[in-house]
């Protein structure tokens, strides 16, 4: 019991680091947001996303996964760049606390980031999101993107084009996450779900990957 | 000697198999000639399955065991099994045009194979560009595990998520009885064996090559 109220300070600790950071710097949150925002404007002015409920839902999850990517790789670059990683795994940290908090960093940063591109997304497209389903979709979701997108930027962190390769991986690994979003949004916004269980399949994706990354911790941060 | 014995051997079978397939069988009559695609489509398919299955057991007893022939054969047959994914696809979508009326659909299983080959792509992008250290190669096989992780939901993918591509008619998940015929039958299961032995055939190949190249670099560092 002791040693899980460690790990959880630990992983506070390392969240609070990252917080701190990212309120000084805002680099995460705007490369995430205006990214998102600048997408769903150009859609709202060249396309009819207003009147097509499935168009609409393809643009928002695309530009929601698209801006994430250069969020999370952002958020890492900065880590190894300040030689954050390093440290941590130089610290007597177990590896596995190390690959979570940085997913609970991850994860914290684009939940933040996606109420706020609903709010917009609300203003600019007038599509009312504002719904606990969609709430919980765009929650197992962004976690599943935060796991994915942890994992594929650290196996790649060590290598020259990491930033091409990370993004190779992490768009064909979340297209399930993607796709159940799409179908899921359109039946949202219509107010008929149908097909609850893609929000299991989800969340049991969203677990295995948390799996993995638990398992090849040792190994990506290997020296 | 074998080698040379298992060549001749997928010729002859791949031979009798194009026998069977343009003479042998009569043209199917709801589908007329387009439905003999059956007997490329499924067997490149089928060897795709094989081949990332392959790939995910290498890389795992790569992981425990350090030893570098799974490493190249993990690498052998994820190089050769994404060659017969993508052929897969293209005779799948040669085949869909004539039968659904489109080259391409969003449908699920289509899509994750699709999606599957991105991610071996990746793989082998990955290999090619680092291959020496030990490291890497495990990262590498840590991407075929995650690759091979796709592979059941592709799978399942026909029976979860309903759409237009036809039910699984052959196989444990199979809903309703075949409708193929004896000679259709016959005639895929050669095809099955023909495209599996030429599977084998070019693994070994390539197998081959990459521990020469392996050597080579090795020779060169030294």
């Amino acid at each position: 019991m002791k040693n899980i109220y460690k790990i959880f300070f630990i992983i506070k600790l390392i969240i609070f680091k990252d917080f701190v950071e990212e309120i000084k710097s805002k680099e995460i949150f705007i490369s995430i947001i205006s990214y998102s925002i600048l997408v769903l404007v150009v859609v709202a002015t060249t396309s009819n996303a207003k009147n097509s409920v499935e168009f609409f839902s393809t643009v928002f999850w695309i530009s929601i996964s698209f801006s994430i990517i250069l969020g999370i790789n952002k958020s890492m670059n900065k880590e190894f760049e300040n030689k954050g990683i390093e440290y941590l795994i130089t610290s007597p940290i177990d590896k596995e606390i190390i690959i979570f908090a940085k997913i609970f960093t991850n994860f914290i940063f684009i939940n933040i980031a996606s109420i706020l591109i609903i709010i917009f997304n609300n203003i600019i497209l007038n599509y009312d999101l504002y719904n606990p389903y969609f709430i919980l979709l765009i929650f197992i979701i962004n976690f599943g993107f935060s796991v994915i997108g942890t994992i594929t930027f650290l196996l790649f962190s060590k290598v020259r084009g990491k930033e091409i390769l990370s993004p190779l991986l992490f768009i064909p690994l979340v297209t399930p996450l993607l796709m159940g979003g799409a179908v899921l949004t359109v039946q949202i916004i219509n107010k008929d779900i149908q097909n609850f269980s893609w929000y299991g399949l989800i969340i049991a994706y969203d677990l295995l990957f948390l799996i993995i990354g638990f398992f090849i911790s040792n190994i990506i941060f290997q020296e | 000697m074998f080698s040379k014995f298992f060549i001749i051997t997928t010729f002859l079978i791949f031979t009798f198999m194009l026998w069977m397939m343009f003479w042998w069988i009569p043209i199917d009559i709801s589908q007329g000639p387009v439905a003999k695609t059956v007997f490329i489509h499924v067997p490149l398919a089928w060897c795709s399955m094989i081949a990332i299955i392959l790939v995910a057991f290498s890389s795992i007893y790569y992981l425990f065991n350090k030893n570098i022939f799974w490493d190249n054969l993990a690498q052998a047959t994820a190089e050769v099994g994404v060659m017969f994914g993508i052929l897969a696809l293209i005779s799948g979508i040669i085949w869909a045009k004539p039968i659904w009326g489109v080259w391409w659909t969003g449908e699920a299983k289509l899509t994750t194979t699709l999606i599957l080959i991105l991610i071996y792509a990746a793989y082998i992008l990955f290999r090619s560009l680092y291959t020496n250290s030990i490291q890497m190669k495990k990262i590498a096989a840590i991407i075929a595990i995650i690759g091979a992780i796709d592979s059941p939901i592709i799978y399942f993918a026909a029976n979860l998520w309903q759409e237009a591509h036809p039910v699984t008619v052959i196989g444990p998940l199979s809903r309703k009885e075949s409708y193929f015929g004896a000679d259709y039958g016959i005639t895929l299961l050669v095809s099955v064996i023909a495209f599996t032995l030429l599977f084998i055939v070019l693994t070994q190949l390539r197998y081959k090559i990459i521990k020469i190249d392996n050597l080579i670099s090795l020779k060169d560092k030294l």
